[in-house]
Formats: structure tokens, C-alpha cells, sequence
């Protein structure tokens, strides 16, 4: 976002990066906290829903605590390409490569 | 009294949101009376673009035997990252392979262009009222109909959150989008009831403001109560009777337009469904009735 975007979307931008990263980012300016949770929630249990049903195993092998924490950084790092919904357990399959071969790059450089 | 879009209306009478889980039922009713008031099937092509097997198979057989029209959720008419061209263009494939007349969409948004890309998170986002915000979603919206080569009809969506920096209402946005882009009108009943509670409007008065040239067909839904002043358009309840009220009273001011029941949560079995496909049928010969009896008197 650039001091030309349109002010109503530098306000989209700061609705999604709040339901992206509740943890991190302000809720926006004005806006009721009960209003804005509803979104912070729903857009999130859809996602986890969605991927969840598709991963069994990992889910079983990392556990609940693990694997909640792990599709909420997917949710907050990972910008999804396809509006297919089938697709959407691909997009977090290209996240997961993402950040294993990030962590061996940074393995390999110690070794 | 008919004003509704006939002409690009071709669909008629009651239709009803296709689930997967509601496809064995319907094809074991297929020709039983039960569901001869199904009249037609709405599908989202981001759950049907480009799928095989089973599902392709379960899609030939309802194409062969309902008109379809399509009802599509991730388009991002509003979105902050430039409009996917190249998924419209496996949507007028789509349309063409099937022989879709109509595709409609949300006045909604439902990507955000993180890191450079389009950023889908699947949702449905409520987009702030204002002129910048009219014209560009309009803009977007003739690009698509430029892309399809065919009008598309926007729907009215939900929302729970009004925009603080808001500067018109929501009839007004919706009225200023649809003359500026040229577009129908894809009217969603429950949506109206759901946001006049969310946001204290008066939801009659806000019907009585729709351009009823525009509509081609409208929704009908449940939703959830999350609290007195808080409904969450979760698609997943039976209808209520307010909701119902105001459907009884858009055929009065618009003429018994195609109407669709959206079931997307906790499915009850084909015939509890079929009660309220039912109903919509009834009111809809009720309003043309009445229609023609206004006629009568006034000939």
C-alpha cells in the first residue's frame, strides 16, 4: 500500500491484516471489538475447516495445540492464489515447502 | 404489478442451492412429486470448475436435467488485488461447456493482494460505502461483463461490521453501483433482514428502494441468532417468518420472481428442505394471483 491507494482501501487493507494477525496488528480505527471478532473468527474457521479436512495424519502427528498454530501461520503468512476451493489444501502445501526450505537454508548455513 | 428483469430472467419458479450432500437424494427423487417444484439449481463454480470424475459425473447428470445458473463467491468484485482474469476466463469456459445463461456474484470482497499476490481468504468482506468505492467496483464489474461478453447480476451480501468511514448507506451504494455498471440485480432477501438488524434499518423501507427493473432471481435463507442485535448469515437454520414477510411483499412490488433456497449448513433431509421450496412456490402463485386480479379489476 502506497500513499496513492484510495482511502477507503487503505482501510480493506487494515480490515484483512487485523483478521490475518489479530495478535500483531490494531483492529481497525472505529470499528466495535464484538463487530470485528465476528470476521476474526468465521474467516479463520472456514480456512482451518477447509485444510483440516484434508490432513488427518499431520494432524494427528503434531497434535491439536501444534497443528492450530501452525494453519494460523498460514493464515498470517501465506497470500493464496487460487479461488478454487479444492485448491486451497495445495496452497498450504506450497506454505509448508516455503518454510521447510527457508529452515534448511538456515540448517545448511550452520553446518 | 411485474417488474423484475423477464427478459434476462431465464430461469423460473423455485430453485435450490445444490450441496453435495443433497445430490443421492435429489437424484433418488429425481421425477417423484416431491420435488417437482424444483425448477432450477445454483451452483458455485469455484466448487465445480475443472473437477472430474464422481463430481464431474454428479454435474453432466443435473445439467441434463435443470436449468443451472451460477452463483460465484471468490470473484472479489471489491478486492484490493487487480481482478483475477484469468479465473474468469475458466468461468466463461464453464458457462459456455454447460450452457450457463447467468453468473452473479457478491458486492463483496474477498481478497487483500498480500505480498503481490492475490491474497484469497475466502470470505465474504463487506466493502465501505463511498463514491471511490462505487466507481471502482463498478469498473470492475464491466470489466467482467466485458471478459463474459454477458451481462452478470450482483447480489446485496451481509455483513456485520459497518464501515466507519462510510459516507451513504447501503441501498444508496448498491443503486449507485448497479446504474453506474449496468449490471442486475441478484437479490438477497435473508441479506436485507440480517443487515437491518446488524445495523437498525428498516428493512421494508429499504425493499421498497430497490430498483426491481434490475432483479433477476432472489435468495432465501436461514440464519443464526448470535445475539438480539447480531445475525450471522450462516445459511444453516430454516427461514423465519420475517424473512418470509419481506419475500411475500418484494412479489407485491416486483412480481413473483425466480427465487432460490440457500442451505449450506446443518442440511435436514431432502423433504424438510422441500417444505420450504415448497412455500416459495406458494407465494409465488399466491402474488400472481393477486396480480391478475388487480389486473381484472383494472381492465
Amino acid at each position: 500500500m502506497t500513499n496513492d491507494t484510495p482511502y477507503f482501501q487503505r482501510y480493506q487493507q487494515a480490515f484483512t491484516a487485523y483478521i490475518r494477525d489479530p495478535l500483531q496488528q490494531p483492529r481497525p480505527a472505529g470499528v466495535a471489538a464484538k463487530r470485528m471478532n465476528v470476521y476474526k473468527e468465521i474467516v479463520f474457521n472456514n480456512l482451518f475447516e477447509s485444510v483440516s479436512a484434508c490432513f488427518p495424519v499431520a494432524q494427528k502427528v503434531l497434535g491439536k495445540r501444534a497443528w492450530l498454530a501452525l494453519v494460523r501461520r498460514f493464515f498470517r503468512d501465506h497470500s493464496a492464489n487460487s479461488p478454487i476451493f479444492r485448491q486451497i489444501p495445495e496452497e498450504f502445501v506450497i506454505y509448508l515447502k516455503k518454510i521447510v526450505t527457508y529452515r534448511m537454508k538456515r540448517i545448511y548455513r550452520h553446518i | 404489478m411485474t417488474t423484475f428483469n423477464h427478459a434476462e430472467s431465464t430461469i423460473n419458479g423455485v430453485g435450490l442451492g445444490l450441496k453435495r450432500e443433497l445430490i443421492p437424494q435429489i437424484q433418488a427423487a429425481f421425477g417423484q412429486e416431491l420435488i417437482s417444484n424444483i425448477n432450477f439449481v445454483e451452483i458455485a463454480p469455484e466448487n465445480w470448475i475443472e473437477v472430474g470424475g464422481k463430481a464431474r459425473k454428479q454435474l453432466d447428470w443435473f445439467v441434463e436435467r435443470y436449468p443451472i445458473v451460477c452463483h460465484g463467491l471468490c470473484l472479489s468484485l471489491g478486492g484490493l488485488a487487480p481482478l483475477n482474469t484469468a479465473f474468469l476466463q475458466q468461468v466463461k469456459k464453464f458457462l459456455t461447456q454447460y450452457n450457463i445463461p447467468l453468473y452473479t456474484e457478491h458486492l463483496s470482497y474477498s481478497t487483500d493482494g498480500y505480498k503481490g499476490q492475490q491474497g484469497y481468504l475466502y470470505d465474504l468482506l463487506p466493502i465501505p460505502f463511498t463514491e471511490e468505492a462505487v466507481h471502482y467496483v463498478a469498473k470492475r464489474i464491466r470489466q467482467t461483463q466485458d471478459i463474459l461478453g454477458q451481462r452478470i447480476a450482483v447480489e446485496n451480501a451481509s455483513f456485520y461490521v459497518q464501515a466507519p468511514i462510510s459516507t451513504m448507506d447501503e441501498l444508496t451504494f448498491i443503486k449507485a453501483v448497479l446504474t453506474e455498471a449496468d449490471c442486475l440485480l441478484h437479490l438477497d432477501i435473508n441479506n436485507i433482514y440480517v443487515n437491518s438488524v446488524n445495523f437498525g434499518f428498516d428493512a421494508h423501507e429499504f425493499l421498497r428502494g430497490i430498483p426491481g427493473e434490475r432483479i433477476v432471481y432472489s435468495h432465501v435463507a436461514g440464519h443464526y441468532q448470535q445475539a438480539p442485535d447480531l445475525l450471522i448469515d450462516t445459511h444453516g437454520e430454516d427461514v423465519i417468518d420475517p424473512v418470509w414477510t419481506l419475500l411475500e411483499e418484494a412479489y407485491q412490488l416486483f412480481g413473483a420472481f425466480p427465487t432460490l433456497l440457500e442451505r449450506d449448513n446443518n442440511i435436514p433431509p431432502l423433504p424438510a428442505l422441500i417444505r420450504e421450496v415448497d412455500k416459495i412456490a406458494t407465494l409465488q402463485s399466491k402474488s400472481q394471483q393477486h396480480t391478475s386480479m388487480t389486473l381484472q379489476v383494472h381492465s
